[in-house]
């Protein structure tokens, strides 16, 4: 008959350790080496793992000497007294893993899904279903590891695959430039991160075949390195080293990038999500198992249910005390850089060198107690947190000015109450305002003016006045708070006001709300393409990075209706000057914009670029001559000088567009600012240039003496 | 202590009529045999399974015939050396398993000066016979179906696996109703352990009598607070006698046109018999359509919730906008609005079985059509949700065993109640219990998730015929629950 002997097989040992490791590792990693080695992050990853590899050789040695029986060997090498010293310090670092399993889960479900719900809630609820899956055993948590492994990697795996699409090199090249002690820290960080593996060492007695515990441990680490590794690399492409460090969730806000195809589910991280909730149980439950086992040892006790519930007490307590992640964390890195790790290595060698010299009416009470547990929990996460859409309000649109010091918000919502609208493309427009010292009032501020909780997530533009754009410390501000506040997402599209924001909401001809109007300006204007867009994102990546300038599109009103009239420049998250709609899209074609661009030229001639291959060099290094040469493939679509041929069309073309930006530089020499992100390409080329204005981009755009040669390529229509 | 029958048949007369007193439905008649009807004989039977055109047409009526002009010596030195001389004859040695013989359907006859009695096989009890399978219908493959009597179930078993190896053990359960459970295996295939505690927990507990199959299912089951089904059920032959191949045991029931087979697992119930009639393909496609139902028959309501109360960023704005214009005016939460068409669904489910004839299936309908409607226009419920629910019960029937999708109506509930509190938290808490609870579930020692876990023990053979069926040469393995020794199926000649 199938043995029921609490023993689990080798590919399910695998699985289970992998996801074990999985939470803590692909949820913090990619950050903590962004923000600890840079660029770098790779190298220090790697040599943590070197460093991880060394202690497991170590326990790995041991494994094969003990013959199956870690704890009788251990206890013939160092005695009992020894042994219980060990036995200690493997359960202060398993209780530690547990309460930071508990801890992550219960803010990551905060920040992310219930933000309105209290912690102790959430926790407690997690808690209680990991104290239940511990009494099932072993077995049942290798099995549910087994079924749902492929179940959840795989999805997690294409969605690495799609946002890989999104990584811009220079992001995290060049490389090999941080010093060594950066590299060291993230290597001892990720050795911190990946101590979890020593639950292998824990695992040993439930292997079926224990001469394939090794292999599962190292199958499962390299699992987890690769994730990382890829993570850390979309991470830093995506967002950037400086962003990608101070990120809460990198992987998460990674999610929240990806849509799937047919718009039917907007967004994905609430469904990743699980992923992690799930990876955490596994760790959780697995500490509470271990620990449980330990205590077990330690006390040479026969007693398993009161054991198991002291185990996890010490666990839940742990938790409490360590309140928040960032402290969890750091409670986590300095107890096991400092005394888990090293007098775990110690007893390694110590131990090496020593070598070689239940009734069913007690189940039904607790079920009933495990039962109001749950009712209990439940009914207090029942009082209020859930809202039922129609308490809420959806802003499609924000407004924002500057009023003095205060900040003037106008909320655009989608009426869809109003009388006579029956469904929600009949509803109508409505817009309200707020006046507020500060930006984390916004969301507060709506409950006051209305009776509805305000809904960000279906915002869709945020209109910022023009007072406020010039304002840095204001605008700091407001980003920090999109940035902070999961429900604005990264892709809600920016204006710049050509006045005042609240007269962008006033009432127009617009028959949508203004939000989506806006939204849909993009690609549906002649000279406005997708690709020009601007969004929380752009201005949070431009932020962190202080990158070259970006633009934001400027809206101005013109007897009710809503137009595009040109781009501010923010540099430094300040306004710095504003650009014509043609200069816009010379400086868009100049940094090589995707897609097809539409350019409104000298004459009637209208040119659609349907392919741009930009290349940066530097001609000059000791005077920073800088050529941006543009091969543009396009067509004209409004064709004025029709006689004339193709050729000389080209050429034609190539010197008008050779002449605007020669007018273009010339008209903004004195703004000093590096329009075409030419830094960027030139960091890649040469690591000289890069480590020399690095932390002076003023001056290389004072140094930088630009010039920018088209040649155009028409297509036959 | 049975009593053994006399050779006065007087005795065994008053022996038999003092059992069956006050049995009208027994009918108990004296005859003679021989030439001047010197040698006396009582037979006895129940009304509806014989009658006298029956009786004479049996062995019964031919032995009447030969013996009209013989003498009582004659008769009983026949009747000592050859008995009654018919294969449908058997011979009885006390009045007990007399009685039992007659219970069963046959005629019981004795004869003056014999010290036995003879059990002749009649037309037996009055059953439905074989019809086509109401719940488990196919487009290819046989149309039949069990019927009432277990003797005919194990017929139909064997009218497709014609071996000397396929075993049907008879054994009679019920105190009171001694009902004849039938174990139907094929001996070498079948792990002999597994044999052994099917039979042992037959024999765990005494009862008085056996309504149907599903009684035995109860009490056989290891983990009573499941609401997963530990076995599965079927109606059709084909079906078990496969699951007979596979090294699995049938178990069935006289009075019960329900087979069930043991041990079981999850992707069994996603299994159905067409499946192996059918291009791989298309199989595959069905079976990942099952599952996606399934999920869909559990989570659907709560998601629904959990997004519009808790996430509404999951959904466009165009999709959630229209939700909330869609919830304009009704005056319940959503989740006291889900729950409200949850059980009005219910309802018409229960009313639609109970109801006789062909008004339940109407019932259904213009039930579900009017009710719907009404409650939408009464602004009780919004459009959005009726859709929700009627989703969600589409995809319940599209899973092909009832008593499974009964654990996924009754666990639905639980996940709408810790999406209204929860959200989507509150789902993911569900479903790692609900997987806990699996991971934990065993039919008859074998893992329930398999071959979704412990695959690699049966050389991941078993994972071929799960959510993908791949083409049939592949499965040339028996699952796991066969015998070690003999798990391969099939395999090509010259091989």
């Amino acid at each position: 008959m199938f043995s029921c002997n609490g023993k689990i097989s080798a590919r399910q040992y695998e699985r289970l350790l992998t996801l074990e490791l999985f939470g803590v590792s692909t949820l913090l990693l990619p950050g903590i080496l962004c923000k600890t080695a840079g660029r770098d992050g790779l190298i220090s990853l790697m040599a943590g793992v070197a460093l991880l590899a060394i202690m497991l050789w170590l326990a790995f040695l041991i494994i094969r000497r003990a013959d199956g029986n870690m704890l009788s060997y251990t206890r013939k090498a160092i005695g009992k007294t020894g042994t219980d010293f060990v036995l200690v310090l493997l359960g202060l670092s398993t209780t530690l893993f547990g309460a930071f399993a508990l801890v992550l889960c219960s803010e990551l479900v905060q920040n992310v899904l219930l933000a309105e719900t209290d912690r102790t809630v959430i926790r407690v609820c997690f808690f209680v279903l990991a104290l239940y899956g511990t009494g099932k055993g072993m077995e049942c948590r290798a099995r549910m590891a087994e079924v749902s492994f492929w179940a959840f990697l795989l999805p997690f795996l294409s969605i690495i695959v799609l946002a890989s699409g999104g990584i811009k090199k220079e992001n995290f090249l060049p490389a090999l430039i941080t010093d060594s002690k950066s590299i060291w820290l993230g290597a001892c960080e990720v050795l911190a991160v990946f101590q979890i593996v020593i639950f292998a060492v824990l695992a040993l007695p439930y292997m079926q075949k224990k001469e394939m515990l090794i292999s599962c441990v190292k199958k499962s680490v390299l699992w987890n390195v690769v994730l990382c590794a890829a993570l850390f690399f979309i991470v830093a492409g995506v967002f950037g080293i400086k962003q990608g460090g101070s990120l809460p969730w990198p992987a998460i806000s990674l999610m929240t990038t990806e849509g799937i195809y047919g718009g039917f589910v907007k967004r994905l991280d609430i469904f990743m999500i699980t992923i992690w909730i799930f990876a955490f149980y596994f760790l959780l439950s697995g500490a509470m198992l271990y620990g449980t086992n330990l205590i077990h040892s330690l006390l040479e006790t026969d007693e398993k249910r009161s054991v198991r519930y002291a185990a996890a007490a010490l666990i839940f307590l742990t938790a409490e005390a360590l309140q928040s992640r960032k402290q969890a964390y750091e409670y986590y890195r300095v107890y096991l850089l400092y005394i888990g790790i090293p007098a775990f290595v110690l007893i390694l060698l110590l131990i090496l060198i020593a070598g070689k010299i239940r009734t069913r009416k007690k189940r039904m009470k607790r079920g009933m107690f495990l039962f109001m547990i749950f009712g209990t929990i439940l009914l207090c996460a029942g009082c209020g947190q859930q809202i039922g859409l129609e308490d809420r309000g959806f802003i499609l649109g924000l407004g924002i000015d500057l009023e003095g010091e205060q900040l003037k918000v106008t909320y655009d919502l989608s009426d869809f109450y109003k009388e006579g609208s029956e469904s929600g493309d009949e509803g109508g427009k409505e817009s309200l305002q707020a006046v507020m010292n500060q930006a984390v009032e916004l969301s507060d501020n709506f409950g006051e003016i209305t009776d509805k909780y305000p809904d960000f997530n279906h915002l869709k533009a945020v209109v910022i006045g023009e007072d406020l754009a010039k304002n840095q410390e204001k605008f700091i501000e407001l980003l920090q708070y999109f940035e902070k506040n999961e429900m604005f997402a990264q892709n809600v599209k920016l204006f710049v006001a050509e006045n005042e924001a609240a007269d962008i909401f006033a009432d127009s001809n617009c028959d949508t709300s203004i939000g989506e109007y806006l939204e849909n300006q993009y690609g549906q204007s002649g000279h406005f393409s997708r690709d020009f867009s601007c969004t929380i994102g752009d201005l949070l990546l431009h932020r962190s990075r202080y990158l070259s300038p970006i633009l934001i599109p400027i809206v101005s009103k013109d007897t009710g209706n809503l137009q595009i009239d040109g781009y501010a420049v923010v540099n430094e998250v300040r306004m710095c000057d504003e650009l014509s709609l043609e200069e816009g899209n010379l400086v868009f074609l100049g940094n090589g914009a995707k897609g097809k661009t539409r350019l409104l030229l000298e004459g009637d001639n209208i040119m659609k670029a349907d392919r741009v291959k930009r290349t940066v060099e530097c001609q000059n290094t000791e005077e920073l001559f800088v050529l941006v040469s543009l091969d543009v493939k396009g067509r004209l679509i409004n064709r004025s000088d029709s006689e004339k041929e193709t050729k000389e069309m080209q050429k034609i073309l190539s010197d008008r567009l050779n002449q605007q930006y020669e007018k273009f530089l010339s008209a903004h020499m004195e703004d000093k600012l590096d329009y075409f992100h030419t830094f960027e390409e030139l960091s890649l080329q040469d690591k000289l240039i890069w480590l020399q204005y690095r932390e002076n981009r003023k001056k290389y755009c004072l140094d930088m003496k630009l010039r920018v040669e088209t040649n155009v390529k028409l297509s036959e229509e | 202590m049975e009593k053994k029958i006399n050779k006065q048949l007087s005795q065994n007369k008053k022996a038999f009529e003092e059992m069956f007193q006050d049995c009208d439905d027994i009918k108990k008649r004296r005859m003679y045999f021989g030439k001047a009807s010197e040698v006396e004989c009582f037979i006895a039977y129940i009304e509806v399974t014989a009658n006298d055109e029956t009786l004479m047409e049996s062995i019964l009526g031919k032995m009447y015939e030969r013996f009209c002009d013989s003498g009582a010596e004659e008769i009983f030195n026949y009747l000592k050396e050859k008995g009654p001389g018919l294969r449908e004859a058997v011979e009885i040695n006390t009045i007990e398993e007399a009685a039992r013989g007659m219970l069963t359907g046959d005629v019981v006859f004795f004869v003056d000066g014999l010290e036995c009695a003879y059990k002749i096989a009649g037309p037996g009890y009055p059953n439905m016979g074989v019809r086509e399978p109401t719940s488990e219908k196919v487009i290819r493959g046989s149309h039949e179906g069990f019927s009432d009597s277990v003797k005919a179930n194990t017929a139909l078993i064997r009218k497709r696996i014609r071996s000397s190896g396929l075993k049907v053990k008879e054994i009679k359960y019920g105190v009171r109703s001694d009902t004849t459970l039938a174990l139907v295996y094929e001996e070498d295939i079948v792990r002999k352990d597994l044999l052994k505690q099917v039979e042992d927990g037959l024999k765990q507990y005494v009862i008085d009598g056996v309504g149907d199959s599903g009684t035995v299912e109860q009490l056989l089951e290891g983990s009573w607070k499941s609401p997963f089904p530990q076995f599965q059920t079927t109606e059709r032959p084909d079906k078990a006698a496969m699951a007979v191949l596979d090294g699995r045991v049938v178990l069935l029931a006289d009075n019960s046109p329900i087979g069930i087979l043991l041990p079981t697992n999850y992707n069994c119930f996603f299994q159905t018999a067409d499946d192996y009639f059918n291009r791989w393909e298309i199989a595959t496609l069905e079976r990942f359509i099952r599952y996606m139902a399934s999920f869909l028959a559990v989570l659907l309501p709560s998601v629904y919730l959990a997004v519009t109360d808790f996430h509404t960023k999951v959904l466009p704005t165009e999709l959630i906008l229209s939700f909330a214009a869609a919830r304009k005016g009704v005056p319940f939460p959503a989740v006291i609005e889900i729950l409200l068409m949850e059980l009005a669904f219910e309802l018409l489910r229960e009313a639609g079985i109970r109801i006789p004839g062909n008004m339940g299936n109407a019932i259904g309908i213009v039930g579900g059509l009017i009710i719907g409607q009404s409650a939408v226009e009464a602004n009780l419920v919004s459009p959005i949700v009726v859709i929700v629910v009627a989703l969600t019960a589409l995809a319940s029937f599209a899973v092909p065993n009832e008593e499974f999708v009964s654990a996924f109506r009754l666990i639905k509930f639980g996940l709408i109640l810790l999406a209204a509190f929860l959200g989507f938290y509150g789902i993911i808490l569900g479903v790692i219990l609900i997987l806990l609870h699996l991971a934990s579930l065993k039919s008859f020692g074998f893992p329930y998730l398999l071959p979704f876990v412990g695959a690699e023990l049966n050389h991941y053979a078993d994972e071929r015929d799960s959510i993908i069926r791949q083409p049939f040469f592949k499965l040339f393995k028996r699952p796991l629950y066969a015998a070690k020794e003999q798990r391969i199926r099939m395999r090509r000649k010259g091989k």
